[in-house]
């Protein structure tokens, strides 16, 4: 076939034309569509390899700490502070090479935000590697000074670790963002409302704690926050996503990376070249509709600009890996999950805004369709290893990207009005009561961590040096 | 996960690879040879782009 001069040779389309089905699908694998399987193949590699080295040569050394904070009753700090702690908490971003990466096994340490209720006793808890120790306890004392920091032993090593289980049952909900990473949710700053010249907030953290206090005898409520500081990438596409709404595009909601997203463009454009064909439409683009393009973004809604805003608010904070999850755990005799697992469901609605984000349940250990448990037992127990691991990814469901002021609106030290008589405070003054007052003691269950004790007769008796120059 | 089961895999993975390769060789022979060299620079750029440790911290 003759082409402005070139001569293109089609014998071999003619005849792949006339070949049977199978034997096309064949050919074209042979040719180029092996490369497809090729790159989820390499990829699969690549993912096992690195957790294969992190296992063996980096995280095997990790030692975890488990710090459980008391604030004071009546100090009095916004949830800024508990930002500024988080900001603080981004000094442990690792910048990790591809050596570090495939060769050390080397990734980025995590911590873990807790909250707990082991039988009612409330308790604030932050997990980290030893190495990062120091810097978590000067975040917090920089914030708040009167605080007191014991390193405990984690108290998730009671539950068992199959189901079913004679003694114990558990219920795990796992969450997530409802909209793309970029989009806020409703933070702390919104919940401040005014009813006399005085700006009053309504502490969101009231209706997650108040799940928290209804937990009786036998049964333990856990949330944890996985956090992970993150480098500069979900800031540019959050900028991209901005530009894309001002010009009135809105988002695709269902974005695939990398090699997919080729692939759907040009599938895209091969069905609009297809579609232009058989119309006989070879005509270039009218200059008008290009007119009509630019002015998409003359269309932008007041609301719609508000998100872009609020878009552009959240990426100029500093952004975390999140992962957020609620376990439940107790006895049999007295396992009812939905009288406090629905509550924090529901508490998590608060932080929903229309047209930008909200924290829904992506998962739990229930299952349909399974009458004899079998499904639900094997959720249970890998829910209940992912959560005692303190794992950013269960299942298939990873992160997701909040700035510290969304970290802080979901975790921070409840103010001095929320009403939490079980939560574990710092006392106020460190004085003897006096004697004889019918005082009420809830004891904490959970135990302190001491590194190297020695029993009182172990305790080798001091020998004064025999140089010393006196008697 | 066990050692035996990754290097099971691994050594799998590039059993795979390695006769995809050769069947692509074997039949685009007979068409040109442009045809594998072409998509073994793709899967040049899909290693370039697999082997990737993530965006430094602060750009």
């Amino acid at each position: 076939m003759e082409f402005f001069g070139a001569t293109i040779d089609l014998s071999f389309w003619q005849w792949l034309y006339d070949q049977p089905p199978t034997e096309q699908a064949l050919v074209l694998f042979a040719l180029g569509g092996w490369v497809f399987l090729t790159y989820y193949l390499l990829l699969g590699m690549a993912e096992l390899w690195a957790e294969y080295r992190t296992h063996t040569k980096y995280s095997n050394r990790f030692e975890w700490v488990l710090l459980a904070i008391d604030v004071p009753p009546m100090f009095v700090q916004t949830p800024k502070a508990v930002e500024q702690i988080f900001a603080h908490l981004t000094g442990s971003l690792a910048h990790i090479s591809v050596g570090d990466k495939f060769w050390m096994g080397k990734i980025q340490k995590s911590f873990s935000l807790e909250i707990i209720s082991i039988e009612g006793y409330i308790q604030f808890l932050v997990r980290t590697e030893e190495e990062y120790r120091d810097l978590v306890e000067a975040s917090i004392y920089a914030q708040y000074p009167e605080a007191e920091i014991t390193e405990v032993e984690d108290y998730i090593i009671n539950i068992p670790d199959k189901f079913p289980n004679e003694e114990y049952d558990v219920a795990g909900i796992e969450f997530k963002l409802t909209n793309d990473n970029a989009y806020p949710i409703r933070t702390y700053q919104e919940f401040e409302y005014s009813l006399s010249k005085e700006a009053v907030f309504s502490d969101p953290m009231a209706a997650i704690l108040e799940n928290f206090t209804r937990i009786g005898h036998g049964e333990n409520l856990w949330l944890q926050i996985i956090v992970e500081p993150v480098g500069s990438e979900w800031k540019e596409k959050g900028i991209a996503l901005a530009k894309k709404l001002l010009k009135g595009e809105g988002a695709e909601k269902y974005e695939i990376g990398g090699i997919g997203s080729y692939l759907i463009k040009f599938l895209n454009f091969f069905a609009t070249e297809m579609g232009n064909a058989i119309q006989w439409n070879f005509e270039p683009k009218d200059p008008k509709d290009k007119k009509k393009e630019e002015k998409k973004g003359e269309g932008v809604t007041p609301g719609m600009k508000k998100t872009v805003e609020a878009i552009e608010e959240k990426i100029s904070k500093v952004g975390f890996k999140n992962k957020l999850r609620i376990l439940y755990a107790a006895r049999k005799e007295v396992f009812k999950p939905s009288s406090c697992i629905s509550g924090v469901v529901g508490a998590m609605n608060q932080f929903q805004i229309q047209d930008r984000n909200g924290i829904v349940p992506v998962a739990s250990t229930s299952a349909h369709y399974d009458p004899k448990h079998k499904k639900s037992n094997l959720l249970k127990t890998s829910f209940v290893k992912a959560f005692k691991a303190r794992k950013m990814k269960w299942k298939k469901y990873g992160g997701y990207i909040m700035n510290t002021e969304e970290m802080a609106t979901l975790w921070h030290f409840p103010l001095p009005f929320v009403k939490t008589p079980l939560l574990h405070k710092a006392g106020h003054k460190r004085a003897e009561a006096p004697a004889g007052l019918p005082i009420e003691v809830f004891e904490s269950p959970l135990k302190p961590k001491i590194s190297g004790q020695t029993s009182p007769e172990e305790t080798p008796k001091a020998t004064s040096p025999e140089e010393l120059p006196f008697g | 996960m066990n050692d035996t089961i990754v290097r099971h895999l691994v050594a799998l993975i590039a059993t795979i690879v390695a006769g995809l390769a050769y069947y692509a060789g074997y039949i685009s022979g007979g068409y040109g040879w442009w045809w594998t060299i072409f998509s073994v620079l793709i899967v040049y750029g899909v290693v370039y782009s697999i082997v990737n440790a993530g965006s430094p911290p602060h750009k």
